[in-house]
């Protein structure tokens, strides 16, 4: 990403976060506003600065890309698959969300060296033992609870 | 003294060394695993101490909590993400130093100043904790509230390269930090009509968020086939031993003092004990500008601060009954539930107890070196798995740590929210960092803000007044301005240095002339 880029960017989400927080803060008052209020005004008036920068460096040409490429298809699946894994773990609770999400990112994401058997096989490996670390690790020697599902 | 000879033949009881070890072993692996803190691994154990003796059960509740604080390093170090809060500041050179594929300089280092820090507040514990209890007392709403400024402050010194940027961080995890409710007046806020919320962003999972699922997100998009290369060099250990007893002595005593001071505060924890001796650290150096690359000496503030907590938050906790650290507060109540009470009395009265409780931390800081040693080693197995299989373990690991903490989805959906927010911060260079310094002492700031107001309003001046009548808190604003102003120090100093002002010109020779 250009640098100019960036911190328009991260200006422009500096001032939309203020935004969200001003636009909720409509019902406070007193010393419930104060600090948040400080805070909205002092990022509203960075996130103007920051912008302008971005503005003027790409107008002088101070504008380097300056970061290393990103696999963004991989990025996508992996946050996609732990938002599909989060929102199943209320259904199936914990530990068959888990396997489902182990097994799938594991043969989405894994190497393709070696054919689809061979990775089907790793992945079902990983999957069990990692379940069987959390499972042993920390439900049966620390007893922490784990989310617990609709349907098991 | 009459009691430390005693206190030291109980050290060599087989149980009480068995207990040291199986504390420390256990305390590790929790403190590593992001999500599982000293805290909750202590509470974990309480109730196993109701079997044992009062003395035993103390000492390995001590061990638990020494090893959880070191254990965070080891994740910090190898997968940038901090085991508890308490090692953000060890990830900023710790992780770079795995990147170059000198992971085990920094996990010895992380194991090594740890134990120095732990040492020394131990110290700090067994000769000064009267004096030192007392001044802890003279902290009220506007020393705390300028110690928290102070530690704030630190954000300059971190995002020297783009201050706005991570002064917009820091605020960002301020305002973040506003979200539930509100500590001075109790009402519901930032909610976005969303009843869990009330509850608040849980640093934890924010933490969690922003240190290790954003990395899942940059490890995968990165077209490595592990998290970093291991070549691990023989003679590390000595290495770094050099490098400790060289030139790091002073950041390790610095730090360590400064992690014993924070560490007696209530309220103020390892994680910003680490973070103001990193900040100082780095300030004080001839090139700060190494710092944040991989450096031995940011590692080495980072721990060995944040283990002198230990023995700083245990002051209070013995001389007074005032628990200067959660951890503190779990192990005041198991020694309440054996019928202790703490206060001055305890090293008379139970003054076994105290010291042997006491002299078991030098113990368990030396025992965790052997075993600390081999853990790490272990734990830099993980480099040699493939990266997709860590990256979707961590996802699993953070769901189970997060939602262990409240029992809450919505501490889920923290990670998740604060992952995508660290990874499109770091895309645009905004500083993770700074949000997680705002996001820790968000609370305690606005806290000790409404505090002063309160006092204010009281006394019928204005807050103006309630900020600087206390010498504490001037010399504290005097340190933030000190703080705010590196950053310019810095640029001067190196201005002058790249012009060669300060350097000392060579005389001309004369046969040239």
């Amino acid at each position: 990403m250009r640098s100019s880029v960036a911190d328009i960017a991260s200006g422009l989400a500096v001032l939309a976060v203020a935004g969200v927080f001003h636009a909720q803060s409509g019902d406070l008052e007193g010393v419930s506003l104060l600090f948040p209020r400080m805070l909205i005004i002092f990022m509203t008036v960075g996130g103007i600065l920051v912008c302008v920068q971005g503005l003027l460096k790409r107008r002088k040409g101070e504008d380097a890309p300056h970061d290393e490429p990103v696999a963004v298809g991989r990025v996508v699946m992996i946050s996609a698959g732990a938002i599909a894994y989060v929102l199943c773990i209320p259904l199936l609770g914990f530990y068959p969300a888990s396997v489902i999400y182990l097994f799938s990112m594991a043969m989405v994401l894994g190497d393709a060296g070696g054919g689809t058997r061979r990775k089907a096989l790793a992945s079902a490996a990983f999957t069990v033992v990692l379940c069987l670390f959390v499972w042993i690790g920390f439900a049966m020697l620390l007893g922490v609870p784990t989310p617990e599902g609709m349907l098991f | 003294m009459e009691f430390i000879g005693p206190a030291i033949g109980h050290l060599f009881e087989p149980l009480n060394i068995l207990l040291m070890v199986a504390g420390l072993t256990g305390g590790i692996i929790v403190g590593a695993l992001p999500g599982l803190t000293a805290t909750m691994g202590v509470a974990l154990m309480v109730p196993a101490t109701f079997a044992m003796d009062a003395t035993s059960g103390l000492i390995m509740l001590g061990a638990i909590y020494a090893g959880a604080i070191y254990g965070g390093a080891n994740s910090a170090c190898l997968i940038c993400t901090p085991g508890t809060p308490s090692s953000v500041a060890t990830t900023f050179d710790g992780w770079p130093l795995c990147q170059a594929g000198r992971a085990d300089i920094g996990l010895i280092t992380s194991l090594l100043s740890s134990v120095f820090g732990g040492i020394v507040g131990t110290v700090f514990l067994l000769f000064l904790a009267a004096p030192l209890a007392r001044f802890a007392l003279q902290f009220g709403g506007p020393e705390n509230f300028w110690l928290c400024i102070f530690g704030l402050s630190t954000i300059a010194v971190m995002s020297s390269g783009n201050m706005v940027k991570g002064l917009l961080s820091g605020a960002m995890g301020l305002l973040v930090s506003t979200v539930g409710i509100d500590p001075n007046a109790g009402v519901p806020r930032f909610t976005f009509g969303y009843y869990p919320l009330v509850q608040g962003i849980e640093v934890i999972p924010a933490m969690i968020g922003l240190f290790s699922f954003s990395q899942v997100l940059y490890l995968i998009g990165s077209y490595k086939p592990f998290i970093a290369e291991y070549r691990p060099a023989p003679g590390a250990f000595r290495e770094v031993v050099r490098a400790l007893v060289g030139r790091c002595k002073v950041i390790l005593m610095r730090s360590s003092i400064i992690g014993t001071i924070v560490g007696m505060l209530p309220g103020a924890g390892g994680e910003i004990a680490s973070i103001i001796a990193y900040n100082e650290s780095k300030r004080w150096d001839k090139n700060p500008e190494r710092y944040g690359k991989g450096v031995i000496e940011g590692v080495a503030a980072s721990e060995s601060a944040n283990n002198a907590v230990i023995g700083g938050s245990l002051i209070p906790m013995l001389t007074l009954g005032i628990p200067g650290s959660a951890v503190a507060a779990v192990i005041l109540g198991a020694l309440l539930a054996k019928g202790i009470q703490p206060g001055f009395k305890v090293f008379t009265a139970t003054g076994d107890l105290a010291y042997t409780f006491i002299m078991s931390q030098f113990a368990v800081n030396l025992l965790m070196i052997p075993i600390g040693l081999v853990l790490a080693r272990m734990m830099t197995k993980l480099l040699s798995i493939r990266l997709t299989f860590v990256a979707i373990a961590i996802v699993v690991l953070s769901v189970i740590g997060s939602y262990a903490i409240r029992n809450s989805m919505l501490d889920v959906w923290i990670v998740i929210v604060f992952g995508f927010l660290g990874y499109f911060s770091g895309r645009v260079g905004l500083d993770t960092g700074a949000m997680a310094l705002g996001i820790i002492l968000g609370p305690m700031i606005e806290e000790n803000l409404g505090k002063c107001v309160h006092l204010s309003k009281a006394s019928g001046g204005s807050v103006i007044n309630v900020f600087l009548e206390s010498p504490i808190a001037i010399l504290l604003i005097l340190l933030t301005l000190l703080s705010l102003a590196t950053p310019f120090l810095l640029d001067w100093k190196r201005k002058r240095r790249d012009c060669g002002c300060d350097v000392p010109q060579p005389k001309e020779d004369s046969t040239h002339a």
